[in-house]
C-alpha cells in the first residue's frame, strides 16, 4: 500500500472526523459480542492483566458496600400506617385495636408523615455526603491550602541563598528526628563501652567475644578486606562473623558485595555483628542486610543517645 | 539569550522521548541565534548510566556540551529492590529513603551541584528536563535563586509523581513547561502549582515521508501483507506486552494475513508468532517507511507525556490506534480525530475491524491526523511562542 502524498499546509475546507460517532459505533459492536457470548468467559478480565498489574498501586475508592447500605436504606423508607399489626390472641382484642387505630389515625397520620419527611431529608443529606466522597476532585480545601503554604516555603528556602543556613538547620533537625525514632524502638544493650581510637562505643574485642559466643566457628574479619576474605570462605560454614572497622568511604554497592558474601559464608542462624560509625543510615544498613538475605536485624546505639560520642551496632541473622 | 539545558544524556545515539526533546530544543534554539549550552552525564544508556562518551566540552550542532562522569554505574541488586519498594511499595517511604532512591535511580554527578553553583548565574535561563531523574532532582535546588529556571517535568501518571520527594523540586523553578494538556493538568492536580506555564508542545517534521516498499523489502516474508505499525521501545510499560496478547487473540478469532510489525529496541521481545514481525531498532528512515507502509501505527502505551511516534505518524497522513487508557493519547485522538482510542481488547477488536473495512474513514481519520499535526506542531510556531515564553518569565 502506498501511502498518500502529504500535503504541504492545512486544508482549510477538510472534512471533520465525528470521533463520538465511531467510537459509539466501536463500543456498540462490542457489547453486541459480549451480550451474544462471543467472548469466553474470562477472556476480557485475563486479557486486562496488563493493565490491573500497572494500575494497582492507584489507590481506588471503595464505596460500594456504602452504595449498599444507601439502597437498603432507601428500600425500608417506608411509614405506612396499614402495616401496623391489629391482630391480638385475647377475645376481642383485635376489635379493640382496630377501634383504637381508627380514632387515632389523624394524629398517627401526621405523626408518620413527619417521620417520613425528615428520613427524607436525612436521605438526601447522604446522598450529598456519597457524592462528595465518591467525587475525584474531592479534597479537603482548607488542609491542602495547608500544606500548599508549607510547600510553597519550603521551596522559597531552596531558592533563596540568604536563607540556606536556615533550611539546612531544618534538615539536620529532621534527620536528628529520624535518628530518633530508630533509637525509641530499639532497646539499650548492656555491656562494656570500649575505648578505642575516636571511638568510645565501638565494638571492643571484649565485646566482640561477648557477642559471638555460642555461635562457633567465628570469624572477625576488618571491613575493608572483608569482601575477598568471604569468597574464600566454604559456604555456610561460620556460625558467627563481626566486621569492623567502619564505613566511612564504603559505597552502598561494596557493602552488598560485603553481606552477600556474609550471608553465604553464615550458616542458618548465624549471626553478623557490623560496626557502623560511618555515613550510612542504620535503617539503610538494615535494608542491604535483609536484601543479602539476614532475617532478623537490630540495631543497638552505645552509649545511648545523645551521649557524645554515640555508636551504632548491627546485628543481622542469617 | 544564553541558555542552559540539563538533561540526564544527550547526543544523537541517545533514544528517549524526553533526551530527543531537550536535543529538539537546544539544538534549534542555537540555529536560531541563542547561544546554547547542556549540561548532562557521559551515558547513553538509562539502565545504568555508565560513561559512554568522553568527559569534557564538545560542540554539537552548535550547541556547547559538558558533560559529567557519573559516580558508578548503577547496579540493579541495589537499585532494583529499591525501586520496588519507594514508589511501588504499600507503604510511604521516609523521605531519607526517597533521597536515597533518587541519588541510586542516577545517574550520580556528584559534580552537577557545584557545577551550577558556580556557573548558573552566568546563563539567562538553565532549562531543566525531565523531574525523574538525579540531573533536576539536584540540579534545580543548585540553580534555583541563582538564575531564572525552567523545568519540563514530562511527567504522566505512574507511581513516582505521587512521591512527597517531588512536593517542594516542582515549586522551585520559575516556571514550567509541558507537552501536552493532560500533562499540564496531570501536574496542576498533583501538586497544586502556581508558577506560570506554557504548553509547548514537540515539534515534528511535516516534510519527512518514508519509502514504505524499501521497508517492506527490508523485512522477510512480510511481503504485501497489511499491518499494524508499533514503533516504540518494547517493554510491558509501553504496554507492547499487552499489544502482542491483543494481536494474538485477534488473530485467533480472524484468521487473515494481517500483521504486527514491532519496530524499536526489543527489551522484552515477544515470543515467536507467524503474524508478528521484529524489525528491532532500525534507522529513521525505515522507520518512516514502517509507518508509511501500515494499515495504521498503533500506540498502546500507557505512560506518555507525548507521543512523538503519533504525530509523526499523522505527519504522513496515516490513521491511529491508540490506548484509550492514557489520558494524553485519548486526548490527541479526540483532539485530531486522527485515531481512535481504545479500552480493553473488546474495544481494540472492534476498532481494527472498523479501520479494516472501512478504508474510507480510515484515510480520513489520516487527513484530520495531518491537519492537527500542521495546525499545532510545527517548529517554528513552537519555539517563537517558547522564546516569547522564556523572555516573559
Amino acid at each position: 500500500m502506498d501511502a498518500p502524498e502529504p500535503t504541504a499546509s492545512a486544508d482549510p475546507s477538510a472534512e471533520t472526523v465525528d470521533l463520538d460517532a465511531v467510537l459509539g459505533q466501536i463500543r456498540q459492536r462490542a457489547d453486541e459480542r459480549r451480550r451474544s457470548g462471543e467472548y469466553p468467559p474470562g477472556l476480557e478480565h485475563d486479557l486486562d492483566v496488563h493493565f490491573r498489574h500497572i494500575v494497582e498501586h492507584r489507590p481506588v475508592r471503595d464505596l460500594d458496600s456504602l452504595h449498599k447500605a444507601m439502597a437498603d436504606f432507601e428500600a425500608g423508607l417506608t411509614f405506612d400506617l396499614g402495616s401496623i399489626p391489629t391482630g391480638s390472641r385475647m377475645p376481642g382484642g383485635d376489635v379493640l385495636h382496630r377501634t383504637v387505630s381508627k380514632l387515632i389515625s389523624r394524629q398517627a397520620g401526621w405523626l408518620a408523615q413527619q417521620l417520613q419527611d425528615f428520613a427524607e431529608a436525612v436521605r438526601v443529606v447522604l446522598w450529598k455526603m456519597i457524592e462528595t466522597l465518591d467525587s475525584p476532585t474531592h479534597v479537603h480545601a482548607e488542609l491542602t491550602a495547608e500544606l500548599d503554604a508549607v510547600l510553597d516555603r519550603l521551596a522559597y528556602y531552596e531558592r533563596a541563598p540568604a536563607d540556606a543556613a536556615m533550611l539546612g538547620s531544618i534538615l539536620r533537625r529532621l534527620e536528628a528526628l529520624e535518628s530518633a525514632q530508630l533509637r525509641v524502638a530499639v532497646p539499650v544493650a548492656p555491656g562494656p563501652v570500649a575505648a578505642q581510637e575516636g571511638a568510645p562505643g565501638a565494638l571492643s574485642p571484649e565485646l566482640v567475644a561477648e557477642r559471638l559466643a555460642g555461635y562457633e566457628p567465628s570469624a572477625v574479619l576488618s571491613l575493608p578486606q572483608a569482601a575477598p576474605e568471604l569468597a574464600k570462605t566454604e559456604p555456610a560454614s561460620l556460625g558467627g562473623l563481626a566486621l569492623l572497622g567502619g564505613l566511612d568511604g564504603v559505597s552502598p554497592e561494596a557493602l552488598a558485595d560485603v553481606f552477600g558474601g556474609a550471608a553465604a559464608s553464615l550458616r542458618p542462624g548465624g549471626i553478623m555483628v557490623l560496626d557502623s560509625p560511618g555515613p550510612l543510615h542504620p535503617a539503610q544498613l538494615a535494608f542491604l542486610c535483609r536484601e543479602a538475605g539476614f532475617s532478623d536485624v537490630t540495631v543497638e546505639w552505645r552509649p545511648p543517645p545523645p551521649a557524645p560520642g554515640t555508636h551504632c551496632t548491627l546485628t543481622a541473622v542469617r | 539569550m544564553r541558555l542552559l539545558f540539563v538533561v540526564q544524556r544527550y547526543g544523537a545515539e541517545v533514544p528517549g522521548g524526553a533526551e530527543l526533546a531537550a536535543r529538539e530544543f537546544a539544538t534549534r534554539l542555537a540555529t536560531r541565534g541563542h547561544e546554547v549550552e547542556v549540561l548532562t552525564s557521559r551515558a547513553v544508556s538509562y539502565v545504568d548510566w555508565a560513561d559512554a562518551y568522553p568527559p569534557g566540552t564538545e560542540v554539537l550542532d552548535g550547541v556547547t556540551v559538558h558533560r559529567l562522569g557519573v559516580f558508578a554505574p548503577r547496579e540493579d541488586r541495589i537499585f532494583g529492590p529499591m525501586h520496588a519498594r519507594v514508589p511501588f511499595g504499600a507503604f510511604r517511604p521516609p523521605p531519607f529513603f526517597q533521597r536515597e532512591w533518587m541519588r541510586v535511580q542516577g545517574p550520580y554527578l556528584p559534580e552537577l551541584a557545584p557545577w551550577l553553583r558556580r556557573h548558573a548565574g552566568s546563563f539567562d535561563v538553565a532549562i531543566f528536563f525531565t523531574y525523574l531523574y538525579y540531573t533536576a532532582s539536584a540540579g534545580l535546588p543548585a540553580a534555583a535563586g541563582l538564575t531564572r529556571t525552567v523545568l519540563h517535568p514530562t511527567a504522566h501518571d505512574e507511581p513516582p509523581l505521587y512521591l512527597s520527594l517531588f512536593d517542594v523540586m516542582m515549586r522551585l523553578p520559575a516556571a514550567l513547561a509541558f507537552l501536552t494538556e493532560e500533562e499540564a493538568e496531570l501536574v496542576a492536580e498533583r501538586f497544586h502549582v502556581t508558577q506560570p506555564s506554557t504548553i509547548t508542545g514537540l515539534g515534528v517534521d511535516l516534510d519527512a515521508t518514508g519509502d514504505p516498499g524499501a521497508f517492506r523489502r527490508s523485512i522477510p516474508g512480510l511481503g504485501d501483507r497489511p499491518y499494524l505499525a508499533y514503533v516504540g521501545r518494547v517493554d510491558p510499560g509501553k504496554g507492547s506486552v499487552e499489544l502482542f496478547d491483543y494481536v494474538r487473540e485477534y488473530k485467533r478469532r480472524h484468521p487473515s494475513d494481517l500483521a504486527l510489525v514491532v519496530v524499536g529496541d526489543p527489551v522484552e521481545p515477544p515470543p515467536p508468532h507467524p503474524d508478528i514481525f521484529v524489525a528491532g531498532f532500525v534507522s529513521d528512515a525505515a522507520k518512516r517507511g514502517a509507518v508509511a507502509g501500515a494499515l495504521a501505527l498503533i500506540q498502546p502505551s500507557y505512560f506518555e507525556s507525548f507521543s512523538l511516534v503519533l504525530l509523526e505518524a499523522w505527519a504522513q497522513s496515516r490513521p491511529a490506534l491508540v490506548q484509550g487508557r492514557c489520558a494524553v493519547l485519548d486526548g490527541h485522538a479526540r483532539r485530531s480525530g486522527g485515531g481512535i482510542p481504545y479500552r480493553g481488547f473488546a474495544e481494540f477488536e472492534a476498532a481494527l475491524d472498523r479501520l479494516q473495512s472501512d478504508g474510507a474513514l480510515a484515510a480520513a481519520m489520516g487527513r484530520a491526523g495531518r491537519r492537527y499535526a500542521v495546525a499545532r506542531y510545527g517548529w517554528d510556531g513552537i519555539l517563537a511562542r517558547y522564546e516569547e515564553f522564556l523572555a516573559g518569565i
